[in-house]
């Protein structure tokens, strides 16, 4: 969407002219190692992880980095967003890069463009003489249209002279639920008798989730983008990646390389959701194949965050994923005996639950996988995500139309879930939080207090808007929240992590290693599970995602008696950790969390980098800059301004962030002692618990 | 499996990594072995009955065998340390043959090359085993595999079992395995592991890195110490 005043809002550095030459190949843009993953040769085994990191998607179509001729103990794949197959796995679909390749290549020096979403390789041949390259791109402009470009004496020619082709071929995979997924794949090779040969292809993908896609509107697809032509759809991609980048870009100056792993990060959020129809997010995207694509809380709680802040209808379509498994969710939640909808730890398709049952532990034996029927902070993360969505557009028409359930079914189901006892407290038993070294455990502080907050936000909204047969509900919903057992003491501050937790053996992650380390495997799984040590901090996560329905100055003890307790086992753990050391003013342990979290996968942390991108890792990154560093505070779609508390280390230049807020255009410049806001409609900003209305173009606070 | 050198916390590495410049050998001693040649040290009494095992895995290997007494007596509180010695002297494999030691049941006698136990702990492992792994598999040799997890070599983040484990095992395998060798993982320390597995084996391939440093090389020490299987050493590449 173009800015009602463009101009205001300065443009995104550095810029660059976003045309193609007129040579044969496609050009490159400028070196800038702030925006560029340059890959080099390495060792075989890295090929896999490399593939990942070079992945290009457009929210639709994934297709991993993998070479042109697909080489040695590579997994080439190419993944379509919520095609699940029969057994509601994602399916791996024919890849539309392969390309015959005379000779045997080295990977050679391959570049991510983060700026425009490109791939570019160059391999010496003839010893160093001559070079192949080749570009690719996923279109953003028009998803589920793929480019490539080879160019070099590697393309082996189908003619000996003059134009091969162009041919189209034809794939076809059939999906669960009646869908299919529609390729065709156009391909030219050139072989001038003047230069060498070239091979241009057009890939188009079209996915049906319940229905075939139709082959004519593929066919239309094909020939309009045949049509354009590579160079322009080159242009097309750096225009709306330019505009991607303009609404949510994220620079910390004086650092590059800090700078370069956020923007890889928030590069792979944007490439992960599609912003129409709906978008189901799995934990790695499109990047990889693990997770087999089951959407889970990442979506909700880690991923849209960013989307809601600077592309709205990826939010919407991620949100419109839930509406539409919202029957499935009312079936389960009356096959559990209770009201309202309960959505599954993993859902795919159908919006059935695809939790595993069982799984293999480190050692390859199978051991049970209780997430399923007991990880249920599941149900309250919709509702927080859909409530997220309206807080940052500020308008209420989502929760008042069709997103309306996903915070009032959820509500009934919390209501009828809780279990009062004799005293009127209400307890959740038997569940699962974040930290799921403990497992089926009574009054979980993070759930129990998202439940309590599902409910509130619930009644909040039935009572602004009521509707026919809602009735009373608001009244009971607000007095379950109130009754049920938060785990707050007021004596010591601290919220008990569940039921039982104080008693259980103290043991600290300095005493056993160096953060991060895998506590459950070091530990062993019965002893951790006697033991405080924790995955990642539940209260701590509460702390984040709701700082509003918390204890005023409980974060700061919260920290100090938790964070020696975690060992930061699970990749979802170091960027919300980095948030709140960063918004209780921590700022050295905080830089090390998120640092931490940029290295996830640029340095495969978990070893498991090559089956796809941690993609709720690169969501908590933005919000450890955003809500931590930033300290940008949102609470719900009525805030009449935005609050910034901004906390940075000492030798960062500026912060700089751009989004939107309520159909603002923002671009915030963080120091440590002052704050720009540049804006395209009057807003009001509080910085340091001062407010002032900054009307366009903009200013300095204070 | 990638993690680079945490704070341990109780493990051991099988293979102690080589120190800098390490590659280079010592001075070549008279009558050393060449390239062509498969080191074979007794440690007991000739003939052992591991004859069988000797004869396949030269034959497998491509190497001809060049037996020579262990150089200390068994028992000799020495032996190890002067076993390495000698290995790390010679460029290409040594094949250790322990005594044969009397059996609870029945006597190991003319042990035959079916089965091997490979333990790994690192990718740099991996590669120096394969071309034997593989050498072994083409003579229709059956390999195991052998991962024993430790501090060292979890993984620094793990998000649980199920999809996790199941991405990690799937990478581990094309990492590590060599052909259609078994690969499997366990925990514990990893020299009472491998002497433990031993058992079931006919051989047990380690990797190392010579010349083992003093106090280096421990899991390989505590193997050699205790085995009573023939060991075949591998230099790190």
């Amino acid at each position: 969407m173009k800015s009602p005043h463009p101009g205001q809002v300065p443009e995104v550095p550095p810029t660059a002219p976003a045309r193609v030459d007129d040579g044969r190949a496609l050009d490159p843009l400028p070196g800038d190692d702030r925006w560029q993953l340059v890959v080099t040769a390495g060792p075989p085994s890295r090929r896999r992880v490399m593939e990942s990191w070079l992945c290009v998607a457009d929210g639709r179509i994934g297709t991993r980095g993998s070479l042109e001729e697909d080489g040695l103990g590579t997994v080439p794949m190419v993944l379509a967003a919520g095609a699940y197959g029969p057994d509601q796995r994602l399916v791996p679909l024919s890849s539309w890069v392969s390309v015959d390749l005379a000779g045997t290549l080295e990977p050679g020096r391959r570049v991510l463009d983060l700026r425009d979403g490109t791939l570019w390789r160059e391999v010496p041949v003839d010893g160093g003489r001559r070079a192949l390259r080749s570009a690719r791109f996923a279109s953003l402009a028009r998803p589920g249209i793929e480019v490539l470009a080879v160019e070099g004496p590697a393309v082996t020619p189908v003619t000996d002279g003059g134009t091969s082709g162009p041919s189209t071929e034809v794939v076809t995979t059939p999906l669960r639920l009646g869908g299919g997924v529609l390729e065709l794949r156009r391909t030219e090779v050139r072989h001038p008798a003047d230069g060498p040969c070239s091979l241009h292809r057009i890939a188009v993908y079209r996915v049906g989730t319940s229905r075939r896609p139709s082959r004519r509107s593929a066919e239309t697809a094909l020939e309009a983008a045949w049509r354009a032509g590579p160079r322009a759809l080159l242009c097309e991609q750096r225009r709306v990646w330019r505009e991607r980048w303009e609404a949510g870009d994220v620079e910390i100056t004086g650092d590059g390389e800090l700078t370069r792993a956020v923007r890889f990060a928030l590069f792979q959020l944007v490439a992960a959701a599609a912003d129409g129809g709906e978008a189901a997010v799995g934990p790695r995207g499109l990047t990889g194949p693990a997770y087999a694509g089951h959407v889970m809380w990442d979506a909700d709680v880690f991923v849209l965050p960013f989307l809601a802040a600077t592309h709205t209808p990826a939010a919407r379509a991620m949100l419109e994923y839930r509406i539409r498994r919202l029957p499935p969710a009312r079936r389960a939640a009356r096959a559990a005996g209770h009201e309202g909808a309960r959505f599954p730890w993993e859902s795919a398709a159908d919006g059935t639950d695809v939790t595993p049952s069982f799984g293999v532990d480190e050692t390859g034996r199978e051991v049970p996988i209780l997430s399923g029927p007991l990880e249920e902070h599941i149900t309250a993360d919709v509702a927080w995500a859909a409530w997220r969505l309206a807080t940052w557009t500020g308008d209420w028409r989502f929760l008042d139309g069709p997103g309306r359930p996903l915070l009032v079914d959820t509500a009934r189901y919390w209501a009828s879930r809780v279990r009062l006892d004799g005293d009127g407290r209400g307890h959740i038993d038997a569940v699962i939080g974040p930290d799921e070294y403990h497992e089926d455990v009574d009054d979980n502080a993070f759930t129990n207090n998202l439940a309590a907050w599902n409910l509130r936000r619930a009644a909040e909204l039935v009572r602004r808007t009521p509707r026919r047969g809602e009735g009373e509900e608001p009244c009971h919903w607000l007095e379950v929240a109130d009754a049920l057992v938060t785990g707050y003491d007021d004596e010591t501050s601290l919220y008990q992590q569940f039921a039982g937790f104080d008693r259980l053996e103290p043991v600290m992650a300095a005493s056993l290693g160096r953060v991060p380390f895998a506590g459950d495997l070091v530990l062993g799984r019965s002893r951790t599970a006697r033991s405080q040590l924790l995955k990642q901090a539940d209260v701590l996560m509460l702390h984040h995602m709701v700082p509003e329905a918390v204890a005023p100055g409980s974060l700061a003890p919260n920290l100090d008696h938790y964070l020696p307790r975690t060992c930061h086992g699970s990749s979802l753990s170091p960027s919300i950790h980095a948030a709140v050391l960063a918004r209780a003013g921590r700022t050295e342990d905080a830089r090390r969390m998120l640092e931490l979290a940029t290295r996830i996968d640029l340095d495969d942390l978990t070893g498991t980098t090559a089956s796809g991108l941690h993609l709720a890792n690169s969501g908590g990154i933005w919000q450890a800059i955003v809500h931590g560093f930033a300290g940008l505070g949102a609470s719900g779609p009525d805030d009449a301004e935005l609050r910034l508390d901004p906390h940075l280390p000492a030798d960062w230049g500026e912060l700089r962030i751009r989004l939107r807020w309520h159909q603002r255009r923002l671009a915030l410049r963080c120091t440590p002692s002052s704050v720009h806001v540049a804006t395209d409609r009057p807003v009001v900003v509080r910085v340091w618990d001062r407010s002032t209305l900054v009307e366009p173009p903009g200013r300095w606070l204070p | 499996m990638n993690r680079p050198v945490p704070d341990p916390v109780s493990g051991h590495h099988p293979v102690e990594p080589p120190p800098p410049g390490a590659e280079a050998e010592g001075p070549a001693r008279p009558g050393a072995e060449s390239a062509a040649q498969l080191l074979v040290i007794g440690l007991g009494p000739e003939p052992g009955p591991w004859e069988g095992v000797v004869t396949a895995l030269s034959e497998a290997l491509g190497l001809e065998p060049a037996r020579e007494a262990g150089p200390a007596p068994p028992g000799d509180p020495e032996l190890v340390e002067r076993v390495l010695e000698r290995a790390a002297a010679v460029p290409g494999p040594v094949l250790i043959l322990p005594p044969a030691r009397p059996a609870e049941g029945e006597p190991r006698t003319a042990r035959t090359l079916e089965r091997v136990l490979a333990p790994f702990d690192s990718e740099e492992v991996s590669e120096a085993l394969r071309p034997v792994l593989d050498r072994l598999q083409e003579a229709g040799v059956q390999v195991a595999q052998l991962l024993v997890m430790t501090a060292d070599t979890l993984p620094p983040m793990w998000d649980g079992v199920g999809h996790h484990a199941a991405a990690w095992h799937a990478e581990l395998r094309r990492r590590h395995q060599v052909g259609e060798a078994s690969v499997e993982v366990t925990a514990g320390v990893p020299a009472t592991t491998v002497v433990a597995r031993a058992g079931d084996a006919d051989l047990v391939v380690l990797c190392w890195g010579r010349p083992a440093r003093a106090g280096g090389a421990r899991t390989l020490r505590a193997v050699l110490a205790a085995i009573d299987v023939p060991l075949l050493l591998v230099p790190v590449a």
